[in-house]
């Protein structure tokens, strides 16, 4: 089932064993971003299905941006099988050798577009048993320019990110979601889309 | 400090204040609340203040300053009859900040900010009447009870209830020149 759905190179135990240390060892606390990680042709399926979903305009203190509703509820086969592959024992046991972190078969899936002027504000995903976060970038052709960052910062110095994350097309971020992983999504400041789906792998 | 006039007219205080009660929660703007040349003198003076940095990650992105000049006003007879006559308050005594909005800067609803009840006032002294986020918002468990969109020269009085909070919206990278607001609140 892994193959199907991800670049293989990335399925090599070596692989996973460097990529653990580099997870482990990150600052400003541990995260890892994949690169062409899907199957492209499958992502871009998703991409399609996840569009066709509603989405609903929130504007809070904290963020402004779409949302949909818990994909898991979706009626669409496509996103219903991509959240099975994400949410089935091999796919998790992947992450939890990668992160570390113990996980149970618990995920959220929602997705997200970020517009011209839309931001989520500093924050850093502590929710009851919410062990990792995961973020997979759907939009196409964002640069620096565009806006959009996944910026990460250091709690004791949070004044400018630390390290800030393009949303490139079928790259996948995970992060150890603690008191420490304070984060935030920089404002969208181009007519660019930020289309990505995310949520988080639950642990005990 | 001149104030407008028309603010002093004891007939239109009786009906501001009116409005200001009937208002649910009480609120009221006061627009054009200095006269012009006062305004803009003043509000030309807040902008080149020595502005310091303010910054939570949980709470809130802004920059401060303090401004001698305007003491003068709120300290004064015009404010104190504003506050006798449309907020029926005889003994009072008053805080105030004045904050400065620029792209990228916010405030965060915060349970540990002031939730007890009091009068809050906010005075905007921008010069500019560009708005790209930087309204307030005032809320409760319930949800929304006010959108306050100020403008430039305005005096806005807001009756908040206990448990309520309040939020300046994150002001977005079309903003180009900075929102300055006063915000205090009237202790009775």
């Amino acid at each position: 089932m892994l193959k199907e759905w991800i670049n293989q190179d990335y399925l090599l135990d070596s692989y996973i064993h460097k990529i653990n240390r580099l997870y482990s060892n990150a600052k400003p606390f541990q995260h890892f971003v994949f690169l062409d990680f899907f199957n492209e042709s499958k992502l871009k399926e998703l991409k399609k299905a996840v569009l066709k979903e509603k989405f609903e305009r929130i504007d809070k203190d904290l963020f402004s941006f779409s949302q949909t509703k818990e994909l898991f509820t979706s009626d669409n086969k496509i996103i219903r099988n991509f959240y099975k592959f994400l949410s089935s024992k091999e796919f998790i046991a992947f992450i939890q050798k990668i992160t570390s972190v113990k996980l149970d078969s618990k995920i959220d899936m929602h997705s997200h577009i970020f517009s011209d002027t839309d931001y989520l504000l500093f924050h850093d995903d502590v929710v009851e048993s919410r062990g990792v976060a995961y973020v997979i970038n759907l939009s196409e052709d964002f640069s620096h320019d565009d806006g959009g960052r996944l910026q990460l910062y250091d709690i004791n110095d949070a004044f400018s990110p630390s390290k800030e994350i393009i949303p490139e097309f079928n790259s996948f971020v995970l992060f150890t979601v603690s008191k420490n992983s304070l984060h935030s999504i920089e404002e969208v400041k181009s007519n660019k889309k930020r289309i990505t789906v995310s949520g988080w792998f639950h642990g005990y | 400090m001149a104030i407008n006039t028309n603010y002093m007219e004891s007939k239109n205080l009786i009906n501001i204040s009116k409005l200001y009660k009937d208002n649910v929660p009480n609120n009221i703007m006061l627009n054009s609340i200095l006269q012009d040349k006062v305004f803009n003198l003043l509000s030309n003076k807040v902008s080149h203040s020595i502005f310091s940095s303010k910054f939570d990650p949980y709470k809130y992105r802004y920059s401060m300053a303090s401004c001698k000049e305007l003491d003068s006003f709120f300290y004064g007879v015009y404010f104190e009859s504003l506050v006798k006559n449309i907020l029926n308050i005889k003994k009072y005594s008053i805080v105030y900040n004045v904050r400065k909005f620029e792209s990228g800067n916010f405030t965060l609803l915060h349970d540990s900010e002031n939730s007890s009840d009091g009068i809050d006032f906010i005075m905007d002294l921008s010069r500019t009447l560009e708005r790209n986020g930087g309204f307030i918002n005032y809320i409760d468990s319930k949800g929304e009870l006010l959108h306050i969109v100020s403008k430039p020269n305005s005096l806005s009085f807001i009756n908040r209830s206990k448990g309520s909070l309040c939020y300046v919206k994150y002001v977005n990278h079309k903003q180009i020149d900075p929102i300055i607001l006063v915000f205090g609140t009237i202790k009775s």
